[in-house]
């Protein structure tokens, strides 16, 4: 996790890797720091938020600048374990992102060459190693410790003896370098430096980037220079104020019509589908993600069977990477099977290695990602990308609604594929797709009438979401809505399930949120419901209109627009992501910033 | 230069449209008609916005942001009473320094007032020539000091007050102090002491009633933003400013003549025929062999096929079924409780609604949101509503 930039140029550094800095502050905000050189090296760093690091901050004429906020993983957050680290005459300055696997080894032969350690991060192994193999070309000294060094991480480095150079490299976690007009920048996305730049270059694992204000270089392993390509990415007006929302999570929330309407003329324009060449038969299918990610998968398996009958399972990033490789058995290019990975930021360290895992063993991998040229979208066979915009509240939302959407196209165009649906069926889902950004708008609007349910949560112990089949899904999401944002325990459950365990936990202080659509387990549904009641829980329903059954067995209902129950899974998570904010805000928590949490996941 | 945009208030009056936003969030060509003002005053070179939001905020918040893609900084005060303009332009003071032109939500006015306003030193009230009363009043001038009078409400083609004026922060409180219904009466009280210059607008459009809607489309399409992006198959004649967003297919045969503004990922065609002043918005499909014209057709919609669509309004999501019929008629309306006399208007339909196949809508008829029309009837109510 964590985030790294840095600026070599001509203009004051401290400032621009300040602002960019901001912008990662999604990856980790449990520390600081910033090095710059003023005639030596000089590190001010901070526990907390970036604003604490900037309130010690003194006045800077450096024309060159790292800086990292810090998500722990070695170490608590302190003062102590932020980055830069520097070495003990304090001649250099290093920002990591990652972990290093092997640091206790390194310390501990460090430590009987007698190098003093300050910190317990594993991240302070890195200063004492390149110094140690410095001899005046800190390439070569970054080099050097690369051979000693395990693990996956960013480094980014800067020396006194180089006042105008930064060299990084990276090994599985994200590195880009901009470059601008007599300045370039190193960051850990392009967001941190689109503001500046447009010319971008990923540079490849292991990789050695030497910037000064004036040239890029790429050296491999050998220290040869290589060749390297420039991409221009498209203008981009960045997010940085909330625009009159309370939080950017509501601003997010409200964004949804727009990010799926965006998302569906991308899929218009582009026919990324097409571009999969998805024309073999397919014999089975694997969703894999993360988090929230995994919560859109769960709803792509229900679509996805419901539509082409081509069994799905859904695994978490982190289990399936070290599952059985039991996905490319058969091996036959014919049933060739298809893994589909989840992830927002294209980064997410699990998802990843996943994606890899799969694509050794013979699998066709596609990823739906919301960021164009990440990490992942450069090694899957075929992509998807959504068009959500950044999103900067911790808890996802509108990824969620465009990843699901990209995961309903695919299931229609699979299931036209193979002929599952014929013509007239397919036009029809695909005009049902275009009415979803409408659906949610009115659920939208209806926000106020969904404050009335906070007060049935303000004491709760705990809280239970349940719904079946393709709404299974939605109730966990709404769980881990609720959970991360507003801290109060939250479990999902298929409706079915309660009594095999959790219906032992039902009380009065236990609201179960009820996600009530009229397909084929309504009426179970409604006994589950009347099971709940019976033991004195607060049943709060969400229904589809006009439903004459729900309002007499709930303490409070909410009615979503006309809609297929199909299609139901669109207006239910806005209705959950509003529910689950309206509460955290009563309850006072840091919405945009959920404590010991980070956007973007990429560590394992 | 800063600037305050009053739009708090709800627009009974336009309720078809206005279920979940303000009126001035309501599309002509193709934009809210905030969207004019905000890029009015951004051309302008005013930076700094003050929009006081209140009724159907989150619609406006989404929509402009922080302003940095409009090119200025728009800030948001909220005003969440309905006490009246007066009190909205209080909250709006927040912030400002010194000059600033005030604008409430629900005019059209082409850009070139702004920079008329902006460039002169005076306190400045935009007129605008119209053909019925405005509720900010009319303006008389008497040996060059203008005087606001509500005399006259039978007013036609006489200078009226837009609404809009530039001052400073002084006048500003002045105006509030002075007290009143509204900001045009308030400034009834204080024309005899500031010396106002009084600058007559080049298009001015005040939205109040559906029908404004269709001659406030006409022309906001003056000012139609040029793009043209999505596919447009073999056999397409489009003439005339045409804007066709990301996208959107337009299928053979289709004949398009301009001024017209199509949104994002639409569908029409084939052989559909759009004739000049329509507005599309995103994600609309038209079947073919319809006919359109003098039209808004705001976003989500569906229109079938055979279909004849004249100076109509359909708001969003709704959905029109085949060999629909909507055509103009000169008729007399009784809309809250007045009559107006209305000429080429077709139906102004509401928010998501339903009409069946084969529906005739009489012109001038008016159908609030949420309304189902069934198959084959014929539908002619001046106005569903509370009042009747």
């Amino acid at each position: 996790m964590c985030g790294i930039v840095g600026y070599t140029g001509h203009k004051p550094a401290q400032e621009i890797v300040i602002e960019s800095l901001k912008k990662l502050e999604y990856r980790g905000y449990d520390s600081s720091g910033i090095a710059t050189y003023e005639d030596n090296i000089r590190i001010c760093k901070k526990e907390g938020p970036i604003a604490n690091m900037e309130s010690v901050l003194s006045e800077s004429t450096s024309t060159t600048a790292i800086a990292h906020t810090r998500w722990a993983t070695h170490g608590i957050p302190s003062d102590a374990n932020a980055h830069p680290h520097s070495d003990t005459d304090n001649s250099i300055a290093v920002v990591h992102n990652g972990t290093i696997d092997n640091y206790l080894s390194i310390r501990e032969s460090l430590e009987s060459e007698g190098y003093k350690f300050l910190s317990e991060s594993d991240s302070e192994v890195l200063p004492f190693l390149i110094s140690k193999y410095y001899s005046g070309d800190l390439v070569e000294a970054l080099n050097k410790t690369l051979h000693e060094i395990q693990g996956i991480f960013t480094i980014a480095v800067i020396h006194e003896n180089h006042p105008d150079e930064i060299v990084a490299v990276r090994n599985e976690t994200p590195l880009v370098i901009g470059v601008g007009n007599s300045e370039n920048f190193v960051a850990s996305d392009i967001y941190a430096i689109l503001k500046y730049t447009q010319q971008i270059i990923y540079p490849e694992d292991s990789q050695i980037v030497k910037l000064t204000p004036e040239s890029v270089e790429l050296f491999d392993a050998e220290l040869t220079s290589i060749d390297y390509n420039i991409e221009t990415i498209e203008k981009y007006t960045e997010v940085s104020e909330k625009g009159g929302f309370e939080h950017f999570m509501l601003k997010e929330i409200f964004e949804q019509p727009k990010a799926l309407q965006d998302s569906l003329t991308e899929l218009l324009v582009e026919s990324p589908l097409e571009r999969l060449g998805l024309n073999w038969k397919i014999g089975s299918m694997s969703i894999v993600a993360c988090g929230t990610s995994y919560h859109a998968g769960l709803v792509g398996k229900y679509v996805i069977e419901q539509l082409t009958a081509i069994p799905v399972s859904v695994s978490y990033s982190s289990e399936f990477r070290y599952a059985a490789p039991v996905q490319g058995v058969g091996g036959l290019l014919s049933s060739r099977p298809l893994v589909v990975l989840i992830s927002q930021s294209g980064e997410t360290a699990d998802t990843l290695a996943a994606a890899r895992a799969a694509k050794q063993q013979g699998c066709y991998t596609v990823a739906i990602c919301n960021v164009p040229g990440s990490r992942i979208t450069r090694e899957v066979d075929g992509v998807i990308i959504t068009k959500s915009g950044q999103e900067i509240g911790v808890a996802a939302t509108k990824t969620f609604m465009t990843q699901m959407q990209a995961l309903y196209a695919l299931a229609t165009h699979l299931a036209f594929n193979s002929g599952s649906l014929d013509h007239p069926q397919y036009k029809l889902w695909e005009s049902e797709i275009r009415r979803i950004p409408s659906k949610i708008t009115q659920v939208l609007n209806n926000c106020e009438s969904i404050k009335k349910l906070v007060p049935y949560f303000t004491n709760a112990k705990s809280v239970f979401f349940v719904g079946r089949n393709i709404n299974y899904p939605l109730a966990l999401e709404g769980a881990l809505k609720l959970k991360e944002i507003s801290y109060i325990h939250a479990e999902g459950y298929p409706a079915g399930e309660l009594k095999h365990g959790p219906l032992a936990l039902l009380g009065e202080d236990t609201p179960v949120v009820a996600i009530a659509v009229q397909d084929h387990t309504y009426s179970k549904l409604m006994s589950n419901i009347e099971e709940m009641s019976a033991r004195k829980a607060p049943i709060l329903t969400v229904c589809q209109k006009g439903d004459q059954q729900v309002p007499k067995i709930s303490d409070y209902h909410f009615e979503l627009p006309e809609i297929d129950p199909v299609l139901s899974p669109f207006p239910v998570a806005v209705f959950l992501q509003l529910l689950s904010y309206y509460i955290a805000h009563d309850l006072g928590t840091d919405i945009d910033k959920p404590r010991n949490l980070a956007k973007s996941v990429t560590v394992e | 230069m800063q600037a305050i945009i009053l739009t708090a208030g709800e627009g009974a009056r336009l309720s078809s449209w206005t279920a979940n936003r303000p009126k001035g969030m309501v599309p002509l060509g193709n934009r809210p008609i905030l969207d004019y003002l905000v890029r009015g005053a951004v051309k302008a070179g005013i930076r700094e916005i003050n929009m006081v939001v209140g009724y159907g905020k989150t619609s406006v918040m989404s929509y402009f942001g922080d302003g940095s893609s409009f090119g200025c900084k728009i800030s948001y005060l909220f005003q969440e009473e309905r006490t009246g303009t007066l009190d909205a332009m209080l909250i709006g003071l927040e912030g400002i320094v010194n000059d600033f032109v005030l604008i409430p939500g629900d005019n059209y006015v082409s850009v070139e007032s702004f920079r008329n306003m902006v460039s002169v030193n005076e306190p400045v009230l935009l007129s605008g020539k119209g053909d019925r009363w405005s509720k900010w009043g009319e303006i008389e001038l008497e040996k060059g000091i203008p005087k606001i009078t509500f005399d006259n409400p039978e007013a036609y083609g006489r200078i009226h007050f837009t609404g809009i004026l530039k001052m400073n922060r002084e006048i500003g409180e002045q105006l509030f102090k002075a007290g009143g219904r509204h900001i045009g009466d308030a400034l009834q009280k204080l024309v005899s002491t500031v010396n106002f210059e009084v600058i007559e607008s080049e298009y001015w459009h005040n939205i109040v009633y559906p029908w404004d809607l269709i001659s406030g489309n006409r022309l906001a399409l003056r000012d139609n933003l040029l793009y043209r992006h999505g596919k447009i198959e073999k056999n397409v004649v489009i003439k005339g400013e045409v804007s066709i967003g990301r996208g959107t297919v337009i299928r053979s045969g289709s004949y398009l003549s301009g001024p017209i503004s199509i949104g994002k990922s639409c569908d029409i065609g084939p052989n559909t025929v759009i004739d000049s002043s329509v507005s599309i918005g995103d994600n609309v499909t038209i079947g073919s062999f319809s006919e359109i014209s003098d039209s808004i057709i705001m976003q989500d919609c569906d229109i079938g096929s055979y279909s004849s669509l004249k100076g109509t309004v359909i708001g969003n999501s709704t959905s029109v079924g085949s060999h629909s019929i909507a055509i103009p008629i000169t008729r007399n309306i009784l809309y809250f409780d007045k009559t107006f006399s209305v000429s080429d208007r077709g139906a102004m339909i509401g928010d998501n609604c339903t009409i069946g196949s084969r529906a005739i809508l009489q012109g001038g008829s008016i159908l609030l949101s949420d309304a189902t029309i069934g198959e084959g009837e014929f539908y002619n109510a001046d106005f569903q509503g509370e009042n009747i």
